[in-house]
C-alpha cells in the first residue's frame, strides 16, 4: 500500500507532537521508523492508522483518507506493545476476535505463533507478563496479515529468543505474503537487517527518509590494528568506538572512496559499512542542544 | 476490497454478543433466582400485593444496561477499532445490538413475573396476575427505562473518554441526563416527583412519558455519536 505524507502536524495543546513531515513510502516494503523518546513516532503511526485525525496536512493510504474510510480501515493493522483486548479477556478470546474482524486473517498461521511463544490460550490478559502481551500483539499483527501492518514497539519485553522469533517471522511471512510494513523501534541493530528504507523523525519532523544501503554508505567502519586506526581516521567524525585488546574498531562519518580504500588495505585495516544505530545516535544527537 | 454496509454492524452485534453472553446469562440466573426467593417468603408471609415486582426487576436491569453501555463506549469501541471497524460502524453496530438487548430483558423482565406468582403461590400466597394491558403498559415502560439508561451509559462512557480531567467530571450530570430524565417522565425516579405530579396528565401520561423517553434516548444517542465519531483511540489494557 502506497502511503504518502504532507505537511502533517498533530498537536496535544501546546506541544507539537508531530510536524509537518512529508513523505512517500511506494510500499511492499519493510520500512523502519526511527526516532527518539517523545520524537513523534507512535503519534504518526496512529494518524497513519486511523487511530487519530492530524490538525493538519494530510494523510493517503492508496490515495484514499484512511480516518473512518469504511474499507480502508479493515487493511490496516497498528500493532502496539500491549494487545487491544479488556483485561478480563482470554487468549483464545482475542485471536477469536480478530478471525471474526480482520478479512486476511490466518488461523493455522496464528495457531503456530501461538506455540512458537509459548501463549497459553486460556490464559487471561490480566495474568500475561508484559513480554508475553507484546508475543500476543504480534501474533495479532503478523496472523492478521493486513495489507498495510504497522508495528510500534511491539517486543517491549519480549526475552531475546522471543524477538528472534518475530524477526524470523517477520521475515518469513513477508517474503510469502508482501505487504507494507512500517515497524518503529529503539533496538535498532537487531532489527537493522529487515529494513529496505529508513525514516528517522526528531521533535515531530522529518530528519531523514533514505533507503538503508544509502544510509549505510554514509558512515564506514575502520577496523585493525588500534596504532593504524587512529592514524587513518585522523580528524574524521568518530561516531563510536570499540576495543578489544590490540584491535579498534572506529565507525566514522563519511563515505569513504576509493583512495581511502586502497590505503585501508595497505595499512592492514577492513573497512565495513556504519551500524546503522551508530548513524542514528549520530544523527538525532548532533540536531539536539 | 468492498463490503456490504451491514456487514460490519453485523460483524459488531456477534461481537458484543459473544463478550456479554455469560455476563447477560449470569445476571437473568440471579435476577430470576433472587425473585423466586423473594416469592417465596411473601407468599409464606401471605402479602398480596405486586407492586415491588418492578422494583426487583426493573431497578437491577437498567443500572446493569447503563453499565453495558459505559463499557461499549469505554472499551469495545477502541477494541473495535482497532481491529479494523470505523467509529461510525461500530455505533450502528451497538446501536442495533443494544436495541435487542433491551427489547430481550424488556421481554425477559415481563417472564419474571409469571416466576413470582408461582413462587408464591408455592408459598402459600396468591395474588393478582398481569391483563394483557398491564403486560402491555409494563413491556413499554421497561423498554423505555432501559433504553434511555443504555443510552445513558453510552453518553457517560463517551464522555469519559473523549474529555480528559475535570471536563469529564463537571459533564457528568449531562451524561446521566437520559437516565434521570427517563425516571422521572416514568415516575420511577427517587425524587418522588414525576411528570404525571406536575402536568396531571392522567391517561395521556403513559404514552407521553414513553414518547419523551424515546426523544430522550435519540438526543443522548446523537449526542454520545458526536463525541466518538473522530475521537482519538487509546490503549485498552494495562
Amino acid at each position: 500500500m502506497r502511503i504518502e505524507v504532507r505537511d502533517l502536524s498533530v498537536r496535544f495543546g501546546r506541544n507539537v507532537a508531530v510536524d509537518g513531515p512529508s513523505f512517500t513510502l511506494d510500499g511492499d516494503k519493510v520500512y523502519g521508523l526511527l526516532g527518539r523518546n517523545g520524537a513523534g513516532k507512535t503519534t504518526l503511526l496512529s494518524v497513519l492508522a486511523a487511530f487519530r485525525r492530524a490538525n493538519a496536512g494530510t494523510v493517503r493510504v492508496d490515495g484514499e483518507d484512511p480516518f473512518e474510510h469504511p474499507t480502508l480501515t479493515r487493511d490496516i493493522c497498528f500493532v502496539r506493545d500491549r494487545v487491544d483486548a479488556e483485561d478480563t479477556d482470554r487468549v483464545r478470546r482475542v485471536l477469536q476476535r480478530a478471525r471474526d474482524l480482520r478479512p486476511y486473517w490466518d488461523d493455522a498461521y496464528a495457531a503456530k505463533l501461538t506455540e512458537l511463544f509459548h501463549l497459553a490460550t486460556d490464559r487471561k490478559i490480566s495474568a500475561l507478563s508484559r513480554g508475553m502481551k507484546s508475543a500476543l500483539a504480534i501474533t495479532v499483527g503478523l496472523a492478521t496479515r493486513a495489507p498495510l501492518t504497522l508495528f510500534d514497539e511491539p517486543f517491549l519485553g519480549l526475552d531475546a529468543p522471543s524477538r528472534r522469533v518475530f524477526y524470523d517471522e517477520l521475515l518469513a511471512d513477508y517474503l510469502a505474503h508482501p505487504r507494507t510494513v512500517v515497524l518503529s523501534t529503539h533496538l535498532i541493530d537487531e532489527i537493522a537487517p529487515l529494513f529496505e528504507e529508513v525514516i528517522i523523525i526528531d521533535r515531530g519532523r522529518l530528519m531523514l527518509h533514505e533507503e538503508t544501503d544509502a544510509l549505510r554508505s554514509r558512515g564506514a567502519t575502520v577496523t585493525g590494528p588500534a596504532e593504524a586506526v587512529d592514524r587513518f581516521v585522523g580528524d574524521m567524525v568518530v561516531l563510536s568506538e570499540r576495543r578489544l585488546g590490540p584491535t579498534k574498531s572506529v565507525t566514522v562519518m563519511g563515505s569513504l572512496g576509493p583512495e581511502w580504500r586502497l590505503a585501508a588495505q595497505g595499512l592492514d585495516l577492513e573497512i565495513g559499512p556504519v551500524g546503522l544505530q551508530d548513524l542514528f545516535v549520530h544523527l538525532t544527537r548532533e540536531e539536539r542542544p | 476490497m468492498t463490503t456490504h454496509p451491514w456487514r460490519p454492524v453485523r460483524a459488531v452485534m456477534r461481537e458484543l454478543y459473544t463478550g456479554h453472553r455469560r455476563t447477560l446469562q449470569w445476571f437473568w440466573v440471579v435476577v430470576a433466582g433472587s425473585l423466586a426467593v423473594i416469592g417465596l417468603v411473601l407468599g409464606a408471609a401471605g402479602a398480596t400485593g405486586t407492586r415491588l415486582w418492578p422494583d426487583y426487576v426493573l431497578t437491577p436491569n437498567k443500572y446493569f444496561l447503563l453499565v453495558l453501555g459505559i463499557l461499549a463506549a469505554a472499551t469495545q469501541l477502541p477494541i473495535h477499532v482497532a481491529h479494523g471497524l470505523t467509529r461510525r460502524q461500530f455505533a450502528f453496530g451497538a446501536t442495533a445490538y443494544f436495541g435487542v438487548v433491551v427489547a430481550a430483558s424488556a421481554a425477559a423482565t415481563l417472564l419474571t413475573y409469571p416466576l413470582l406468582m408461582a413462587a408464591r403461590s408455592v408459598g402459600g400466597g396468591g395474588g393478582p396476575w398481569l391483563t394483557p394491558g398491564s403486560a402491555g403498559s409494563t413491556f413499554g415502560e421497561a423498554v423505555a427505562s432501559y433504553a434511555a439508561y443504555t443510552c445513558g451509559g453510552w453518553l457517560l462512557g463517551a464522555l469519559f473518554y473523549r474529555l480528559d480531567g475535570w471536563r469529564r467530571v463537571v459533564l457528568l450530570p449531562v451524561g446521566a441526563l437520559p437516565a434521570l430524565a427517563s425516571d422521572f417522565v416514568l415516575g420511577r425516579g427517587q425524587t418522588g416527583v414525576s411528570l404525571d405530579d406536575l402536568l396531571s396528565l392522567g391517561a395521556a401520561c403513559h404514552p407521553t412519558a414513553i414518547g419523551l423517553c424515546a426523544l430522550l434516548v435519540a438526543a443522548g444517542s446523537y449526542a454520545a455519536f458526536r463525541l466518538v465519531r473522530d475521537v482519538a483511540i487509546r490503549k485498552v489494557t494495562g
